[in-house]
């Protein structure tokens, strides 16, 4: 893309997670069976009007705040109106020019500062599906509660585009605001990207991919669209505001719809619904109750001296932080937590066998493992041991240990019997630490812990070799 | 023809019984119905079922209210469960309602006996009941004419007898209208005074359910049962309601009014003004105080009316697409299904106003037509409160003329629109209104119109009942 800079906004859309939909009392549930959830209200009924849920507008609010955005003192829900069989009403209630949030920024990890244009409310469609007899639609969906967070066209990368949907969507994680599932669709972006001469300042027209459902979708989508617009610039042609969709089985862009097919939503005011006064008092204690954000986590653990790639393990969920805390919070070193985080927990974690969510065992007793070790009581290879029974059983540590019959054989006498048995069987791997083959040691060191499940102290088997062998 | 409480006082000392009552109103259906045309559904075996049991709590001593077995209608774009509701449009086909308005809902819980749904212009976009899809109501004074609209069915219910009282509902007089063509009392109460949960929308910052009665006793009575907050409905306001019928039975004496000069101008027939006039003198007589005052915004309340009322209905209207009930007609596309069905099913001025709304909503006209409109309906608004500072209610005709004939104006649309000037600005002020018949001319009823400040139906019922007591006489 020589001689050319991808400029790149994004609209990010999050289904909150409310107990109840955004203008009636419905569940806001994913997975129940098809049209249970619906009412006169989400079904659009004749008669039937919308009233606002308070919860929406306070995460909305939360959402705002994290994102460094001026909160509306005043605001209030506009209609957007076009036809679909998936909108109910024939119009979706969404906000137009008062959003809740407007003027944030977000710092992208491994990317520069991006500005937040608007933080807005609205309500999810249905969802239409496509049938071999025809199209069905399951309105449980609709009216559920959508914030959509609008990017100033400040990314240059597709890479720093996914970076930047990556950390709205942790973002929405940490405030507990959304559950966040890619593959349930609560998540999903519209692209709009354009390229222009290196050092130009105007804007050339744009291309919007719509309703991307996953990062790495958005990935590819940008870059061969990036690639095809200068292709276009390249052959001296024109590139055309339109919106394209991304086929990714193809792994192409096609045309869906020319600027001049652009609908007209005819925006105005929904006059079923009252503009609204947001308190700043009560923004004031939202602000109060937000949790350490992602970009702070980061931050706290490079401070603790973690390396990069633990502070971005780490500093993912606030899950993993959270357990991170907590076996710091037991007095274990930083070092050891972050390794036994980074390592066999987020090992298991990735196998299934372990959610720091929903841990089965307390990250205390993960600290008091690491303090284990670091005492001696117990040898690293046991510890692994335990903790993959603490994994998988939950409990405590000691409870682990003399289940495991892993304490630590702290009499020498008996140390020394299980290395004079290895010695024994062992004539070769003497010899050739007779011989000075520095290697034999760590074999015979191995065949003791081997022998002892790992129950000996690896420096005091090594020593006790060096006696016996010197003898 | 007995009022309401009438009844009400005879079924309380056991002189009739809610059966009587219901087989006389449907005797008076049987009579006149073929001709007048009042009711699109009527529910004859329901409601003698619901007078028997009216009248089994009566002897039980368990009568719910004063309500208590009397009959009633309803307009057909207010919902009622289970009973096939319309709007007077083919495209809602015969549409049965999973729950019923709110304003009904608080009727039924009083024990009144739901007589049938009646006539109205196709989704009360009209001043006739010319446009209803489903043939025209005729009034019962004069049966070439027309009743007025869009609540026409339910002032013709109740001014030939049909029933005791009847809801409507009102966008820029569809209430008052036909109530003062037919010589019934009418109410649009406040903006916000009554839910509009269950009202079919037609435009929803206009939209009011409104009462037709024999008498403004009746009005304040019935008012009461349907006022309050609802929290189905976030526009309804959760101000108590007041006691409207002691402000009827105090009456008047002592408060001030004003006859606002634009009311009276061009356009109004002579002998309705001299009937507004006649009216404002026997006010005065009666103890009250004439103060005029000027309004002069008001001859561009039918414009701004006519940007905002169709701009909210073709957003209101988009949801009658055939997709989720209603018929849907065949097409081999989505676009395709979407025009047939809405063509199909919408009639003529409804096209006309979604067509007039989308037009004024689109990109490069919203500021132009619709923003506009809203400032004028500001100024508007603070106008009267200028001017209810002044006086305690405004006194105007309801109508510029008495009941027109049928098919006069159903080929001149905007001499139809003209029949809506004097009611409108109480609706684009979201003030609350009341239509008393005055003394006939020429043989047709002639309704005086009284508006008061924005929840102050007290005074507005403490004038209308001096008013009623004076003027028709």
């Amino acid at each position: 893309m020589s001689g050319f800079e991808t400029v790149i906004g994004l609209e990010v859309h999050i289904e909150l997670q409310t107990e109840s939909k955004m203008f009636c009392s419905c569940p806001n549930r994913f997975g129940d069976p098809a049209n249970t959830n619906i009412c006169p209200v989400c079904l659009g009924l004749p008669g039937a009007l919308p009233r606002p849920n308070a919860a929406g507008i306070d995460a909305a609010i939360r959402m705002a705040l994290a994102l460094g955005c001026q909160v509306a003192k005043r605001s209030k829900f506009d209609r957007k109106n076009y036809f679909y069989p998936d909108l109910p009403k024939g119009y979706q209630i969404s906000q137009l020019d008062e959003p809740i949030g407007a003027d944030g920024r977000v710092e992208v990890p491994g990317g520069g500062t991006v500005r937040v244009l608007r933080v807005q409310l609205e309500e999810d469609a249905g969802k239409l599906q496509h049938e071999s007899h025809g199209a069905v639609v399951d309105f449980n969906r609709a009216g559920v509660p959508l914030l959509e967070i609008v990017s100033a066209p400040d990314l240059r990368s597709p890479q720093e585009a996914r970076a930047y949907w990556e950390e709205i969507r942790r973002i929405a994680l940490a405030l507990g605001i959304s559950d966040a599932r890619m593959e349930e669709g609560s998540v999903r972006a519209d692209a709009n990207i354009s390229l222009r001469p290196v050092g130009a300042e105007e804007l050339n027209p744009r291309v919007e991919i719509k309703n991307m459902n996953s990062f790495r979708f958005l990935e590819r989508a940008l870059a061969y669209e990036a690639e095809r617009q200068a292709e276009v610039y390249r052959q001296g042609g024109r590139v055309d505001q339109e919106t394209r969709g991304w086929d990714d089985p193809r792994g192409v862009t096609f045309s869906q719809r020319s600027k001049e097919e652009a609908e007209d939503y005819r925006y105005f005011p929904e006059p079923d619904l009252l503009p609204f006064a947001i308190d700043p008092s009560h923004v004031a204690e939202l602000r109060q109750s937000l949790p350490e954000l992602p970009g702070d986590r980061r931050q706290r653990l490079a401070r603790l001296g973690l390396a990069e790639e633990q502070v971005r393990l780490i500093a993912e969920s606030s899950a993993r932080t959270a357990y991170f805390d907590g076996a710091m919070a037991a007095g274990a070193d930083v070092d050891s937590v972050a390794k036994w985080i980074c390592g066999d927990l987020a090992r298991y974690e990735n196998d299934g066998r372990f959610d720091f969510a929903h841990p089965a065992f307390p990250a205390a007793e993960l600290g008091a493992l690491v303090q284990s070790v670091a005492q001696g009581e117990l040898t690293g290879p046991a510890a692994k041991k335990v903790l993959s029974l603490l994994a998988e059983r939950g409990g405590t540590v000691a409870d682990a240990v003399r289940q495991l019959g892993l304490g630590r054989i702290d009499d020498l006498d008996a140390v020394r019997a299980e290395v004079r048995a290895v010695l024994s069987l062992e004539q070769k791997a003497v010899a050739d630490l007779r011989a000075g083959k520095k290697q034999a040691m760590g074999f015979l060191v191995g065949q003791v812990m081997r022998r002892t499940r790992g129950r000996v102290a690896p420096d005091v088997a090594s020593r006790l070799i060096v006696e016996e062998v010197g003898e | 023809m007995e009022t309401l409480l009438e009844a009400a006082l005879r079924l309380g000392r056991g002189e009739t019984s809610s059966q009587e009552l219901v087989r006389a109103s449907l005797d008076r259906v049987a009579e006149r119905e073929e001709e007048l045309h009042a009711f699109l559904t009527l529910l004859p075996e329901s409601a003698i079922e619901e007078a028997q049991a009216s009248d089994r709590r009566r002897a039980a001593g368990q009568a719910m209210s004063v309500f208590d077995g009397i009959p009633w209608s309803a307009k057909d774009n207010l919902l009622t469960e289970g009973v096939r509701t319309t709007a007077a449009s083919r495209i809602l086909g015969d549409y049965l309602p999973p729950y019923s308005a709110t304003a009904v809902g608080r009727i039924e819980a009083q024990g009144a006996v739901l007589l049938g749904k009646t006539n109205l212009d196709e989704f009360a976009m009209g001043s006739s009941t010319e446009y209803s899809a489903f043939g025209p109501s005729r009034n019962p004074v004069d049966p070439t004419r027309v009743p007025g609209g869009s609540s026409g069915g339910s002032a013709v219910a109740v001014a030939a007898g049909m029933c005791h009282f009847a809801l409507g509902s009102e966008t820029g007089g569809s209430v008052r209208q036909p109530a003062a063509f037919c010589g019934v009392v009418g109410v649009k109460p406040s903006y916000g005074r009554v839910s509009r949960y269950g009202l079919i929308a037609f435009a929803s910052s206009l939209d009011q359910i409104g009462t037709l009665t024999r008498d403004v006793r009746d009005a304040a009575a019935l008012l009461g049962v349907i006022a309050g907050g609802d929290p189905m409905d976030q526009t309804a306001s959760t101000a108590p309601a007041q006691d409207y019928l002691a402000a009827a039975r105090e009456g008047g004496k002592g408060l001030t009014f004003g006859v606002p000069p634009e009311y009276l101008g061009e356009g109004v027939a002579p002998e309705v003004r001299a009937e507004v006039e006649r009216a404002a003198g026997l006010l005065e007589r009666h103890g009250l105080t004439r103060r005029d005052v000027s309004l002069p915004h008001t001859p561009y309340a039918l414009d701004a009316y006519y940007i905002i009322a169709p701009a909210e209905a073709s957003s209101n209207l988009a949801r009658f697409d055939g997709m989720r009930y209603g018929p849907r007609a065949d097409a081999q596309d989505l676009a395709e299904a979407y025009r047939r069905s809405r063509g199909q099913g919408f009639g003529p001025e409804v096209k006309r106003r979604i067509l007039l709304g989308t037009y004024v909503l689109s990109a490069g006209y919203y500021d132009t037509y619709y923003l506009q409109a809203q400032r004028l309906r500001t100024l508007l608004r603070d106008e009267f409160l200028q001017a209810f500072r002044d006086v305690d209610v405004l006194l105007t005709p309801t109508t510029p003329t008495t009941a027109f004939r049928l098919g006069e104006n159903t080929q001149d649309p905007l001499a139809m629109y003209m029949a809506d000037t004097l009611t409108i600005p109480a609706n684009l002020a979201g003030l609350p209104a009341i239509s008393v018949p005055g003394r006939p001319v020429g043989g047709l009823p002639v309704g005086l119109q009284l508006m008061a400040a924005p929840l102050r139906e007290d005074l507005m019922f403490r004038v209308a009942a001096t008013l009623e007591e004076v003027a028709a006489r």
